[in-house]
């Protein structure tokens, strides 16, 4: 169980590929996954590079449950310096690639320098090899997925690639495995595309290690199993059953946070999806899995063929990765608009072109206030009608952007760069450069604070504030939740584990009895929770290095300063100020938000 | 009820909302009773478009007031 002890390097400059031992050391300290990736990246480049220079390197991670037979053991990351944000960027990916990965023998694939013509990285087993991409460039993710099946003759064989989204270095392009699961945010599928990586083809036979206690796992396995199962919430809703709940509550990013709440919700939600139109169609075909997921939480949805957006276009008539919350959110709410096959259509293309929804959304939505505000005209758009609410400008705006057509490589360069370009840095809605999630941090006061410090900019899955925040506005306490649960979220994200089952049954003790069973050494809360703390100050470290400060852990200004005017929360801002010099301290940070020499020697750092 | 806590609901048929009949006088206390929550599931509960506290949840009730019942949520 746990490592497969060897990691993949491969040098795009040079054209080569070796095999080396992991570093168990390392592995002890970092577990894998999210934290090990972290550590190797700190460890072996300089993080004030330009994120899109060869001289980034792009880490493919599997954690030590990856690929057992523990519910939702099937995650992996990318970990790198962001495209978009210039900080660490860590994006995590369920589906079968992961596991796949694993089972080929791999704890990590390091991708270093940057490849003269296109490639794409094949690997059965320890049969490694570059091949040339050149009749992939140019290919959706769903065409280069097909044309190299094609090539292999391997059904077997798992893929995970960029699109031209991420070929013509849009700043949030993602990489997209099995079709539809991405490793999403920061801009990890631009670094692929800056490297000339088209894509990693991936098949392994040798299962997981197995020389650990086995049977003592097997037990555990079950258990923990167990204590999930008897949920189906998740399965049957998605996590499109948040939409009801922030919104009734009053925290739901609306028109680029102008608003907490979104008159059309109802037309997005779990019920909406699940229930026929006016022509007979429903959305929601069914629920999928990632990789030995009891949970199945993945949405697989139609759109409605007669729709405005697929009308002459058969190839997006049949079903495909649907709307999840944050989807839903983004190519919803936050552009106003309340058409579920719309946004679906936009969904799709996300998969298709591998951008990442959420910050599309936020970029659209910033562009959308632009427009309505003047700051840009219909000539500088190419004569879209970029309004709240169009569900047409949307689908626009979303190809535009994914083959990076006229004014969509202006929406592409994220909505910090874009509104800075026409005068109004203040309109996008942002941390360190990375649009916000489905939460607005006024009616959610320690989701603010959980943006705002997030190392990797604006994230819902970063911390967990959630319940204290749907309990009360009031800030006293927030800090250490968002403090803790970060941490927790660290190890979790470096277990190969899902954080989704969370909120479907697991507990903290759950997640730790599951490492603990696969990996060697005696994993107990404490260690679990420490290990947390060292790989969120190695992130921490990590950004400092790249040049980022205590001002970068902020929130756009209408956040702090225009109150939210509705739902449990209206007349607040976030008092971002009441919070965040007691994280600092609870972190052992300085004022200015550097990790005193106590907090690093603690952690075994120095 | 949002969200989860939708298999509570009394009627079938209805996504997350349902009538209840409840006796002059009676207020969100009577209502949790009514839906039967199970013991260990935790809510909040939104009144009148805010989040109330618990302390609040003896509010007496007029015809055709919404209680608005909704889980702990996280994720997306
Ligand atoms: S809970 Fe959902 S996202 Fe997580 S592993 Fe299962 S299906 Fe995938």
């Amino acid at each position: 169980m746990s490592w497969q002890r060897q990691i993949l390097r491969v040098n795009l400059s040079t054209q080569t590929c070796a095999i080396e031992p992991l570093n168990m050391e390392w592995a002890q300290q970092y577990m894998g996954q999210r934290g090990l990736g972290t550590k190797y990246l700190l460890e072996e480049m300089d993080p004030a590079v330009d994120a899109l220079s060869p001289e980034n390197k792009l880490i493919f991670a599997t954690g030590p449950l990856t690929g057992t037979m523990a519910s939702t053991g099937g995650r992996y990351s990318v970990i790198t310096k962001g495209a978009l944000t210039g900080a660490i960027a860590c994006s995590n990916s369920g589906g079968k690639f992961g596991a796949e990965l694993k089972f080929a023998g791999y704890d990590l694939v390091i991708i270093e320098g940057a490849a003269a013509k296109p490639v794409y990285l094949h690997i059965e087993n320890d049969n490694v090899e570059l091949l040339d991409a050149s009749h992939l460039w140019g290919k959706s993710v769903w065409e280069a997925e097909e044309m190299i099946h094609a090539t292999h003759k391997n059904p077997q064989m798992k893929i995970a690639s960029i699109g031209q989204a991420g070929e013509k270095l849009c700043r949030y392009a993602c990489v997209v495995n099995d079709s539809h699961r991405a490793a999403g945010r920061s801009g990890v599928g631009t670094v692929m595309g800056s490297k000339g990586l088209k894509a990693i083809a991936v098949r392994g036979t040798k299962g997981v290690r197995s020389d650990g206690d086995m049977k003592a796992m097997f037990k555990t396995v079950n258990t923990v199993n167990a204590r999930m199962n008897d949920r189906g919430e998740l399965s049957r809703d998605g996590t499109i059953a948040m939409m009801d709940v922030v919104n009734t509550f009053g925290a739901m990013p609306t028109r680029n946070n102008r608003e907490v709440q979104f008159e059309g919700a109802d037309k997005l939600n779990a019920e909406a999806m699940q229930t026929p139109n006016e022509n007979g169609h429903t959305n929601l075909v069914t629920n999928a899995a990632c990789f030995g997921c009891t949970v199945a939480c993945g949405r697989i949805c139609k759109i409605d063929p007669t729709h405005f957006s697929v009308k002459d276009k058969p190839q997006y008539h049949k079903a495909s990765g649907g709307l999840e919350y944050e989807t839903a959110y983004a190519l919803g709410a936050a552009c106003g608009v309340d058409d579920i096959d719309a946004a679906t259509y936009a969904g799709f293309l996300c998969n298709e072109y591998g951008m990442d929804p959420i910050s599309l959304g936020g970029s659209i939505a910033a562009a959308m206030e632009l427009y309505e505000i003047g700051a840009i005209t219909k000539e500088q758009t190419d004569g879209v009608e970029l309004k709240f609410g169009s569900a047409e400008a949307l689908c626009e705006i979303t190809e535009m952007v994914g083959l990076g057509k006229g004014f969509g490589l202006d929406v592409a360069m994220g909505s910090k760069l874009l509104t800075a370009k026409y005068g109004h840095p203040d309109l996008s809605m942002a941390v360190k450069g990375q649009e916000f999630a489905a939460y607005d941090g006024r009616g959610m006061q320690g989701m603010g604070l959980a943006y705002a410090t997030s190392n990797r900019g604006a994230c819902h899955l970063r911390a967990d504030p959630y319940s204290s925040d749907f309990e009360t506005t009031d800030t006293s306490g927030k800090a250490d939740i968002v403090r803790f649960s970060q941490d927790q979220v660290a190890s979790i994200d470096s277990s190969g584990l899902c954080l989704f089952p969370g909120g479907a049954g697991w507990t903290m003790e759950d997640y730790c009895e599951l490492i603990n069973a696969a990996c060697e050494g005696d994993w107990d809360m404490e260690r679990f929770n420490q290990t947390g703390e060292r790989i969120w100050n190695i992130e921490r470290v990590f950004n400092i290095r790249a040049g980022l400060r205590k001002a970068d852990d902020t929130l756009p200004k209408r956040i702090l300063e225009e109150p939210a005017t509705s739902g449990t929360a209206e007349g607040q801002v976030c008092r971002l100020d009441e919070m965040l010099p007691s994280y600092y301290e609870l972190r052992g940070w300085d004022s200015e938000g550097m990790p005193t020499e106590a907090t690093m020697s603690r952690l075994g750092l120095i | 009820m949002l969200g989860g806590l939708r298999v509570f609901l009394p009627t079938a048929g209805e996504f997350s909302r349902c009538d209840l009949q409840l006796n002059e006088g009676a207020t969100i206390n009577d209502v949790i009773a009514k839906v039967g929550l199970a013991d260990d599931r935790p809510f909040f509960i939104m009144f009148d478009g805010k989040k109330i506290q618990e302390e609040d949840y003896g509010t007496p009730l007029k015809e055709g007031d919404e209680v608005i019942m909704f889980p702990p949520v996280k994720g997306g």
